[in-house]
């Protein structure tokens, strides 16, 4: 049984460490790449030292074990270099740290930290770049020691050959001089500065003073310059103040409040119509037309208002993209290959629902271009490009949505081996291929049966499972697009909806009932005579301008008696590479309604993506295309087979 | 809530009515009454799960009792409503012939279901309890929208 309290600071210590664990990734990933300066690994301090001291606070050990080892190699790493291997080691810290995050989310720490504890302490041990600690030397001669100069001079040498002297007062050329008295301190590094007290001593030394430049460090921690100053891992206040003009809401908040939302607008249509009946009486013409405007306000209001509530739902897709150095890096270092990440237009915000689902779209693609696009190190010098190769992310705001360019400067898709390996593979015929433009023959790795032959993928410059992105970003309403040029790059572009929660889309009915066909899926709408729609048990077909279509019935779909006359009505839509033609009774009109979700208690229902509120407050659901086109395929298999 | 219970010695039931006969629903699951609606069908469910409603803006789903207790068919009127009862997290509508009282009914009163009624009856009850002349029967809601019987509704969905 959990304490009370620990219960409530759970979530708030669970947003933080993302947030720590985030910038501690990033950091050390910028380590790697610049080394270390001293604002960079006071970040690292303090994303560390904030988060062994949450930990601390609310009993997870092992989180503060771990952070507090690694918080020691910061420390010594502050002036030293990062020695290879230090990246590798932090990163596995934070992977460690992120499980455990997660364990603690769950119940409980579970991941061992003994041993991550035991390398850190190692390296800092064997410390680091060189591993020397800094310390001040202070040595007083007695007062009989023959040849002041030399004798010190030949201290130094000593010095000099156990430490790094980094500065040494009076200066040396004015010790052989002869201006010394019976001092001199010199500022070293060194690997075992307590050591030195009993290297210096002899005969002639009177004493010798070692003390740790420890003092000093933290005085320069403290010494990073207006902006980190008051941010400093001692001062949480001063943290906290800061943040106060953000707070966090919880998502599911914002669903309650958008549909409240959406419930003012049935009610300003309930108005609205009142109003319309009173004026239809003839009489109280006056008050009618005032409960008119007074719904029109509200129906302003309404839709301010769910602006507002839309834009509080928004996150900077900077969430998703910081993930991406690491995952390059990591990709990259595998395939042998060196890869530097653009990340642009960060701040570029859209609905945290679309923000989770390109996810996986995005790393599909981001993998491609490091394993199948980019070219070995060795292969780009010999292409005259630099060892390097580069991949852009970028995202930005259009009218109705925002794009996200997945760019690569690698290889290029070979556009002849695609043809090639489509004609081998029997999806199209040797002619058609021949005649395809090519950009008819880059949307082939797009076709499910190129994208998942597994061979294809070293020869083609892009790799499996492309249908599978783009049937994903569909899923969501988007689209992608594909440029590529031999040798200079490929460069996808993904247009997505700002937000799930609002969708455009088609009001049908079918059946005496209403449904909801997203317009980004619907390519056109058609009439066909009933005598062109052919049968083979529950699969039908027509034929639209030469080429076949399957026709699924909606009636059937949603279990209601399929009408047997009357010419039939089609929204041709699309999902993945496929069309069909949906087959309803009538087309009602065009809007935009709001998403959401069907009742958990009910499942996966096969062919509907959710559920809407109409304007008269009736629920109406809305289809998924995608899987109308999938029961169609699954109809077509078993009609050639029965 | 069973200790509290046990310490009142009595319970607060919904009292509705189904056909011929009276039910207790658990007052503590019940989040709200609210008329009957139209409904939205929901494709392929199972016959008891007569579709979903507008909940001020909540899609909930709303499951036929008479059709969940093999009951016959019956005309409704204005009496009929939808007990919205919440159980495990979720709102789920049931619609009844109609909302009687709201009652307080002794422990001391409720005796096992099997005492009184023939096993078929009993897979949905926690127990009867008299008054008077007349019996309630108490729901065991959590029977009632039984979690193996939405898997088999996934079941149903699936190809």
């Amino acid at each position: 049984m959990k304490a009370a309290p620990l219960h409530r600071l759970l979530p708030v210590f669970l947003a933080e460490a993302d947030e720590h664990l985030q910038a501690l990734e990033e950091g050390v990933l910028q380590l790697e790449r610049r080394g270390p300066n001293p604002e960079l690994v006071a970040g690292l301090f303090r994303s560390a030292h904030t988060l062994k001291g949450s930990a601390g606070a609310l009993g997870f050990v092992r989180i503060s074990e771990l952070t507090h080892a690694v918080e020691e190699v910061l420390e010594a790493l502050r002036e030293g270099h990062a020695a290879d291997g230090l990246a590798d080691l932090l990163l596995e810290c934070v992977d460690a740290l992120r499980a455990l995050r997660q364990e603690v989310a769950d119940g409980s720490e579970r991941t061992e930290v003994a041993d991550l504890v035991r390398r850190l302490r190692a390296w800092k041990e064997g410390s680091g770049g060189d591993g020397l600690l800094p310390a001040d030397v202070w040595v007083r001669l007695r007062e009989d020691c023959p040849m002041r100069a030399a004798r010190a001079l030949a201290l130094l040498r000593l010095l000099r050959g156990h430490t790094q002297v980094e500065q040494v007062a009076p200066p040396e050329d004015a010790i052989a001089q002869g201006q010394l008295g019976l001092e001199f301190t010199a500022r070293v590094r060194a690997r075992e500065p307590e050591a030195l007290q009993e290297l210096l001593s002899g005969p002639d030394v009177e004493s010798v003073r070692v003390m740790p430049a420890s003092e000093a460090r933290d005085e320069r921690w403290l010494d990073l310059g207006p902006q980190a100053r008051g941010k400093l891992p001692d001062d949480p206040v001063l943290t906290r103040r800061a943040s106060l003009r953000t707070v966090r809401v919880d998502v599911e908040r914002l669903d309650r409040l958008m549909n409240l939302v959406g419930e003012l607008v049935v009610d300003r249509i309930r108005f609205q119509q009142i109003a319309e009946r009173l004026r239809g009486m003839g009489q109280a013409n006056g008050i009618a037309q005032e409960l008119h405007e007074a719904a029109t306000h509200l129906g302003r209001v309404a839709s301010d208002l769910q602006a507002q509530v839309l834009k509080a739902r928004m996150l900077p897709i900077e969430h998703l993209f910081t993930r991406f150095p690491r995952y390059v890096r990591d990709l990259a270092r595998r395939a042998g290959k060196q890869v530097e990440v653009v990340l642009e237009g960060q701040d570029t915000e859209l609905d945290r629902s679309v923000i989770e689902q390109i996810g996986g779209p995005l790393m599909h693609l981001v993998r491609n271009a490091v394993d199948h696009g980019i070219e070995p190190p060795e292969e780009r010098a010999r292409l005259g490009k630099p060892p390097a190769g580069l991949l852009r992310l970028a995202a930005s705001q259009e009218e109705e949505g925002i794009v996200v360019v997945v760019e690569d400067d690698g290889r290029g898709i070979d556009t002849g081996r695609v043809r090639q390996k489509a004609v081998a593979l029997g999806l199209v015929s040797a002619d058609a291929a021949a005649r395809m433009s090519e950009e008819e023959a880059v949307e082939l790795i797009f076709h499910p049966g190129l994208s998942t032959a597994a061979q294809v993928t070293d020869v083609s410059g892009r790799g499996v499972g492309m249908d599978a992105v783009r049937a994903g970003v569909q899923a969501l309403g988007g689209s992608v697009e594909v440029e590529t040029q031999r040798g200079r790059g490929t460069r996808f572009v993904l247009r997505l909806p700002l937000t799930l929660a609002i969708v455009r889309a088609l009001l049908v009915s079918c059946g005496g009932e209403r449904y909801v066909v997203p317009l980004a899926a619907v390519q056109e709408i058609v009439e066909v005579p009933a005598d062109r729609v052919h049968r083979v048990g529950s699969y039908r077909t027509t034929v639209l301008r030469g080429a076949v279509l399957p026709v699924v019935s909606v009636h059937e779909a949603v279990g209601l008696p399929v009408p047997e006359s009357a010419d039939r009505l089609l929204c041709v839509v699309t999902g993945g590479r496929r069309r069909v033609g949906l087959w309803v009774d009538r087309v009602l009109g065009e809007g935009e309604v709001v998403v959401k979700p069907l009742a958990s208690y009910l499942g996966q229902v096969e062919g509907i993506s959710g559920a809407t509120i109409l304007g008269d407050g009736r629920v109406a659901l809305i289809l998924e295309p995608q899987a109308l086109v999938r029961l169609a395929v699954r109809e077509e298999e078993l009609a050639h087979v029965g | 809530m069973e200790a509290q219970r046990a310490k009142d010695g009595e319970q607060h039931l919904v009292v509705v009515r189904l056909d011929r006969e009276r039910y207790g629903v658990p007052i503590e699951h019940v989040h709200e009454i609210i008329r009957m609606q139209e409904v939205t069908r929901i494709p392929r469910a199972p016959a008891f799960v007569e579709g979903v409603i507008n909940l001020r803006g909540q899609v909930i789903p709303v499951i036929d009792l008479r059709k969940r207790f093999g009951l016959p068919h019956g005309e409704r009127n204005g009496a009929a409503r939808i007990v919205v009862v919440e159980m495990n997290g979720s709102r789920v509508g049931v619609v009844v012939d109609a909302v009687l009282e709201v009652l307080r009914l002794p422990n001391s009163s409720v005796v096992p279901p099997e005492e009184l009624l023939a096993a078929s009856e009993v897979a949905f009850l926690q127990g009867v309890a008299k008054q008077g002349e007349d019996l309630i029967l108490l729901l065991d809601l959590q029977r009632v929208l039984e979690v193996h019987e939405q898997r088999a509704l996934a079941e149903l969905q699936a190809p």
